[in-house]
């Protein structure tokens, strides 16, 4: 009974990534070029910003650009895109009774995969830069993915629920994240981050996962303290999160 | 424990949502005002509400608009709780609620079909093994591979119901879902239905067609205003419910609009009167054929502007695949008879409506071909027919041997008059026919001709095989039309409507009404 409750859902979530990845890319001729070409045009504009016009003093720009700019993409894009989760699944969650949480999962699932399919541009780069990919990688990714995974989650489940009350949560999740993006080291090295604002930087477990990604992927290495405290983050942003969910549940089928 | 579903004073309320999704701004300004409001105007929608399903029932819910039924059905489901009392559920649910929930339009019919069964409670293999048989189900043939949005309506829907009835459901709740679809997919939905209903499925449906509810539901509940007035009987409850709509003695008004359009008034409800309902007599004088808009849209029907209806109420009616042949002896009938032709249905409907084509009538020298025929007899014409036996003897006589539709009754308001020319020609054919009848009457001549003197009269001649009685198809026709109009504007009127509509069959079915209209699928014998 359990293991059949356990394949359940596991069938769920992959039914419902699939329809999203299919959805996405059924009436494209490019398909998976638009997932990585999104964030690589993004790159460029910085690098042409900042490394071209600023001249900042970091080396292998592109790279640190990209190692950051990629799973930043993951977890804004499901945070922007869970705002409409529920509105968009109106006619399901008014009908039929699944576990809803399980729409936002697939939604986080799906940006994920599409972030995993871009690491291989981030290998081309590193190969560029003549550096070489880390065993360590092994570890570190599916490491990172999970915490990521929760950290995203947690807020997006929030997010998508808060907003089938207040629809104006998506204009502020738009600002959000586009806040967050400049005030996370990611087009900037944390370095640079003047040394009074420096300590802020350990509040923001988003910095700490950027941070974290680009150490793996440039360096190869893990930072175990700064992967602990995201952990730690993540997991309460995951109850909070999830909590604000399940208040509101019972409630989806009767303000849609 | 032998209840598939167990409500114990459930009682469940809303709060006028529109503080909080009106806007962020507009709460946080008007904060405690908002706060206020949102305890204080709460929409109560079920208020104690209690009531068993036993396993392998079908149960009904009726009631008006708002008046609770959507909510229980949901309660049941599980897409919302209920503020207080105890809900039991024992069986996996289906829900044939919105049929195609949560398709894409961008997926194939396949991809749909695995997607919507997993999210209704199946594993992927579950749906693997299923899929052949919806697809076969489904009639789609090569489209199931083309993206749901290159589909029609009807596709969708179909695929929807197909998926739905094919997870294995123990309780299967029904929300006036079978109200979509053209009447030949409703008649599949309803073979579906009953076979689940022999397989011991329960079944939880809300609707507002009585004569669906009455088919189909082993009892029925009647809610209002978030109780329940009535549970019972199908019957039982739903006089209840008419009674309360007010509406008995409109109803009954019509049935004596039906005998006052007689003109030789014999018989137009010998039944009421056998019946041992006293109250069921006529009574009141408002009718809804007095309405100018149903009227004017009598009038739309009567011209002959292309509708389509009568020819699906007759397959939903009559279940039947389609009508082989046919005659109409027919005035009025000329427009929707066309649309029977059209619809593909008929290869050689005539509609003897002209001087020239009666002439050939009357002398026998009609031409029509041997085979399955479709009896379309209309109490009305036959009222004015004094002795059927033997207009039915003349009427072979005068076909040489071939079937017949006999379709001659009036439709139209109370005030409707037929146009002199037309009046004519009908009597005409009528005096024509009991000229040659009164030479052969051996029988009753003054009194009532029924529909049940009816069936031994065809029996000499035919073979039958299927007798469907309705109140009468052409108000189904008018009433429809009207429907497509109202239905927009004001669901309440048009539900009225059909529940009048609706519960005229019921009293047919009954006996306590007279029927003003039979259909007859019989084969001629050959004679000889």
């Amino acid at each position: 009974m359990r293991q059949n409750y356990l394949k359940y859902y596991r069938d769920l979530v992959v039914a419902l990534t699939q329809k999203e990845l299919k959805v996405k890319y059924k009436r494209s001729f490019l398909g998976y070029f638009w997932s990585v070409a999104n964030p690589l045009a993004l790159a460029l504009v910085f690098f042409v910003a900042f490394k071209v016009v600023m001249k900042i003093q970091i080396e292998n720009y592109t790279l640190f650009l990209i190692s950051g700019l990629f799973p930043w993409q993951w977890f804004s894009n499901s945070v922007n895109s869970s705002v409409m989760v529920f509105v968009g699944n109106a006619q399901l969650i008014k009908k039929v009774n699944f576990r809803r949480e399980v729409l936002v999962v697939a939604t986080v699932l799906n940006d994920m995969l599409h972030f995993i399919l871009s690491i291989p541009v981030i290998v081309i780069f590193i190969f560029l830069y003549g550096m070489k990919p880390s065993l360590s990688w092994l570890i570190g990714i599916p490491l990172m993915l999970i915490i990521q995974f929760i950290i995203t989650f947690g807020l997006s489940v929030a997010i998508s629920a808060i907003n089938l009350f207040f629809r104006d949560i998506e204009r502020i999740v738009f600002i959000f994240t586009t806040l967050m993006f400049y005030l996370t080291p990611i087009i900037y090295s944390e370095d640079m981050v003047p040394d009074k604002y420096k300590p802020l930087i350990l509040l923001n477990p988003l910095s700490l996962l950027m941070m974290s990604w680009r150490k793996l992927f440039m360096n190869g290495t893990l930072d175990f303290k700064d992967i602990a405290l995201a952990f730690i983050y993540s997991l309460i942003i995951a109850a909070v999160g999830y909590i604000i969910f399940r208040k509101l549940r019972w409630r989806f089928a009767e303000v849609l | 424990m032998g209840y598939a579903v167990r409500f114990e004073d459930v009682y469940k309320e809303y709060p006028f949502y529109q503080h909080i999704t009106a806007g962020f701004k507009s709460f946080v300004f008007n904060l405690p005002g908002s706060i206020a409001s949102l305890k204080k105007t709460r929409f109560i929608a079920l208020k104690g509400v209690s009531f068993d399903v036993k396993k392998g029932e079908t149960f009904g819910i009726i009631g008006r608009n708002g008046s609770g039924k959507s909510t229980t059905l949901g309660l049941i489901a599980g897409v919302i709780r209920q503020d207080r009392g105890h809900i039991k559920t024992d069986g996996r649910i289906s829900s044939l609620l919105e049929l195609g929930a949560g398709f894409h339009p961008d997926l194939s019919g396949i991809e749909n079909i695995i997607l919507n069964g997993i999210l209704m409670g199946n594993t992927r293999e579950e749906m693997l093994r299923k899929v052949d048989e919806i697809i076969e189900f489904s009639e789609l043939g090569d489209f199931i591979y083309q993206p749901l949005r290159t589909y029609s309506s009807g596709m969708y829907v179909r695929l929807g119901f197909s998926v739905a009835v094919h997870i294995d459901p123990e309780i299967l709740l029904v929300d006036e879902a079978l109200a979509v679809g053209d009447l030949n997919f409703q008649e599949k939905c309803l073979g579906k239905m009953t076979d689940f209903k022999k397989s011991g499925v329960t079944i939880i449906m809300a609707s507002h067609d009585l004569t669906l509810i009455t088919r189909l539901c082993d009892r029925v509940a009647w809610i209002d205003g978030g109780s329940i007035m009535a549970n019972g009987k199908p019957e039982e409850v739903i006089l209840k419910y008419l009674d309360s709509l007010g509406q008995k003695a409109n109803i009954l008004s019509l049935a004596g609009q039906h005998a006052e359009t007689q003109e030789q008034t014999v018989s137009a409800e010998p039944a009421s009167a056998q019946d041992g309902e006293a109250p069921l007599q006529a009574s009141g004088s408002f009718s809804w054929w007095d309405s100018p808009l149903i009227i004017k849209e009598c009038e739309t029907v009567i011209t002959g502007n292309p509708g389509g209806h009568f020819y699906e109420f007759l397959r939903g009616q009559c279940m039947i695949e389609s009508l082989e042949k046919g005659l109409s002896i027919s005035n009025r009938l000329k427009g929707m008879i066309k649309n029977l032709i059209t619809y593909g249905i008929c290869k050689s409907f005539d509609v003897i409506d002209g001087e020239d084509k009666i002439a050939a009538l009357q002398a026998g020298t009609l031409d029509i071909k041997e085979g399955f025929y479709d009896l379309f007899l209309s109490i009305d014409a036959l009222n004015r027919i004094k002795n059927l036996n033997s207009f039915l003897e003349k009427i072979d006589y005068a076909l040489a041997d071939k079937g017949v539709i006999i379709s001659l009754e009036y439709i139209g308001p109370a005030n409707f008059q037929w146009s002199d020319k037309e009046t004519e020609i009908a009597d005409m054919i009528y005096k024509s026919l009991n000229d040659k009848a009164s030479g052969l009457s051996a029988g009753n001549t003054a009194g009532a001709v029924s529909s049940v003197d009816v069936i031994p009269a065809i029996e000499r001649i035919f073979d039958i095989s299927t007798v469907r009685y309705f109140g009468s198809p052409l108000d189904d026709l008018v009433f429809n039309k009207i429907l497509d109009r109202f239905d927009e504007n004001d669901g309440k009127d048009s539900a009225l409507l059909k529940t009048i509509i609706r519960f005229e069959h019921i009293l047919v079915k009954q006996g306590v009404l007279e029927n003003s209209y039979a259909l007859i699928i019989a084969r001629k014998r050959s004679s000889g």
